[in-house]
């Protein structure tokens, strides 16, 4: 098994030990900048995944990017103990660039975006990602709005609940409730098509 | 009929199936990270955004550290537009590809390379995508021989792009570079020169380089002193393994090499569509790969060479087809065996004199 960052595993214990929260390593990490590395080896795996999910292989680069911004945000940290909505939230809105700079997805996606301008761009941020999601879910995704799929994912996927889903996308909960329930909703009529389609 | 089934684990077990990030992916983000925190340390100076290289990844030195990463080295400067700009690139030093290269391929690009140089100093390719369960639409791609890329979904919009020089986007430039070079190398040699030509190419020398710079900055930026004297054993490891084992050291994987080869060698032949050495070198490097099939068929009654890569997961496969005689690219899918195809894209290639886009002759 690798070593975290860098194989510095006294020093790394060292500060989780004296850090306990996401909240202190952040906190710490204003003094002496290397301290969030520890935020980067707690949370790496989600993000990754996450990333990697939603956009295929160049996910891998937003979810590195993810971390990068984070670092730089570090001083408007909200100061919760678990940092993982924060890094969620800017993940999303990476990725929700990443789908829209079109030439570089052309190139980086190849099976999927263009290089749309002006109304094109929903339907662009949902041809690639459904595209990666396979057939089936993506008939399903494109059923929904960009706010309400990525709910849905950061719940799903993310494992987040609604409240973490409310802190990584900056809205109330009772929208995220309320954004989770119709897309629900969708792929529930979308199941039942499927049912009544066998049936006959 | 209805069922009780959650919608959420319905859509959570249709989620593609993500493997943890390997070493590799990890330790690039981790030092993109390092590279990024360095420059927020302490009597820090302005600077410019530096690209950043990655070097190899091991899991643990000869002298038993164990050690994840390593190498942070001055890339060509350039500024970040997005995530993916800003991220090391896969360090790169070729394994095998010692083949003689699939026979059509190789008459194909040996016939391009006889073709007379090119009218017009820009290759003009208007691409129409299809999708099957979205809008289909076209854009207008200008590629001009000295490697600034425009773009317009139309040709209005083209030109309002070539007005203003600052949106030209240059990054294709050095993988096209490469690709016309090839045209005059054997196929593995092509295949090293294309994959070379990744943003951030490497080989044991730089990857050495990029270890001392990487130990310079994070020492100007007070890392812990395990992490920097990791970094010094394995530089020590690089410095004094054979070449073999050194190699060994900085060398990615054969399927990354591979992937990143398809990648560039897609961009070529697009980007250089117009161009026949640059067709050829790309012909030349993608006859080397492994899991690519080479058949002649036709496309829209068009005689093609139709080239597969397999080599994706989940039985997912590209195809590019060249025209047989001209080795342009026309057309090109990806789609999984047995369903509709993910995407379709049929290209239209015009040689032009840039800026005005009047035809060439």
């Amino acid at each position: 098994m690798r070593e975290p960052w860098g194989g510095d595993r006294s020093s790394r214990d060292m500060h989780a030990s004296q850090t306990s929260t996401d909240a202190a390593v952040i906190r710490a990490s204003r003094l002496d900048p290397a301290v969030f590395g520890v935020v980067f080896d707690r949370h790496w795996v989600r993000i990754h995944r996450y990333c990697v999910v939603r956009a295929g292989p160049p996910g891998e680069d937003v979810a590195a990017e993810t971390f990068r911004v984070a670092f730089d945000r570090r001083s408007d940290y909200d100061g919760r103990d678990d940092a993982a909505p924060w890094l969620y939230g800017i993940a999303t809105n990476l990725l929700r660039n990443w789908f829209r700079s079109a030439s570089r997805g052309e190139r980086a996606l190849r099976r999927s975006a263009g290089h749309p301008v002006g109304d094109e761009l929903e339907d662009a941020l949902e041809r690639a990602e459904a595209q990666r999601m396979g057939p089936e879910l993506a008939a399903v995704l494109g059923r929904l709005t960009a706010d309400e799929r990525e709910a849905l994912l950061l719940h799903a996927c993310g494992e987040l609940t609604y409240d973490q889903i409310a802190r990584a996308t900056g809205v109330p909960i009772g929208t995220v409730r309320s954004r989770i329930h119709r897309a629900r909703t969708r792929v529930r009529a979308h199941l039942d098509t499927l049912e009544l389609t066998h049936d006959h | 009929m209805t069922t009780d089934f959650d919608e959420l684990t319905w859509v959570a077990e249709r989620l593609p199936e993500v493997d943890e990030p390997d070493g590799i992916a990890t330790d690039r983000a981790r030092l993109a990270l390092l590279e990024h925190m360095s420059a927020a340390a302490p009597a820090r100076r302005p600077r410019r955004r530096l690209g950043v290289r990655l070097a190899a990844v091991g899991g643990v030195t000869a002298v038993g550290a164990a050690v994840g990463v390593i190498a942070v080295g001055h890339g060509a400067e350039h500024p970040a537009k997005s995530p993916t700009t800003t991220v090391p690139r896969v360090a790169i030093v070729r394994q095998h590809h010692q083949v003689a290269g699939h026979p059509v391929l190789l008459r194909l690009a040996s016939d391009v390379t006889k073709a007379p140089p090119p009218p017009g100093n820009a290759t003009l390719v208007v691409r129409h995508h299809t999708f099957p369960n979205s809008p289909s639409f076209s854009g207008i791609d200008l590629y001009e021989d000295n490697g600034a890329y425009y773009y317009g979904a139309t040709v209005d919009e083209l030109r309002q792009s070539l007005a203003d020089p600052s949106s030209a986007d240059k990054e294709l430039g050095g993988i096209l570079t490469a690709a016309a070079n090839a045209a005059s190398m054997t196929p593995a040699q092509a295949a090293n020169a294309i994959y070379q030509a990744s943003p951030a190419p490497t080989g044991v020398p730089t990857y050495r380089t990029g270890l001392l710079t990487a130990l310079k900055k994070l020492g100007a930026m007070k890392a812990k002193p395990a992490l920097i004297e990791a970094i010094r054993r394995r530089l020590a490891a690089v410095s004094h393994a054979t070449p073999a084992e050194a190699q060994r050291l900085a060398a990615p994987s054969q399927a990354t090499i591979d992937n990143y080869l398809w990648g560039n060698c897609m961009d070529a032949l697009e980007g250089g569509a117009g161009r026949p050495d640059i067709r050829a070198g790309a012909m030349l490097a993608l006859s080397t790969l492994p899991d690519v099939r080479v058949t002649q068929t036709t496309f829209d009654g068009q005689a093609v060479v139709q080239i597969t890569n397999t080599q994706f997961s989940d039985h997912y496969a590209e195809t590019l087809d060249l025209d047989a005689h001209t080795g342009v690219l026309v057309h090109m899918n990806g789609g999984t065996a047995g369903q509709p195809d993910s995407v379709d894209v049929t290209y239209r290639v015009t040689r032009v004199s840039a800026p005005s886009l009047d035809p060439a002759h």
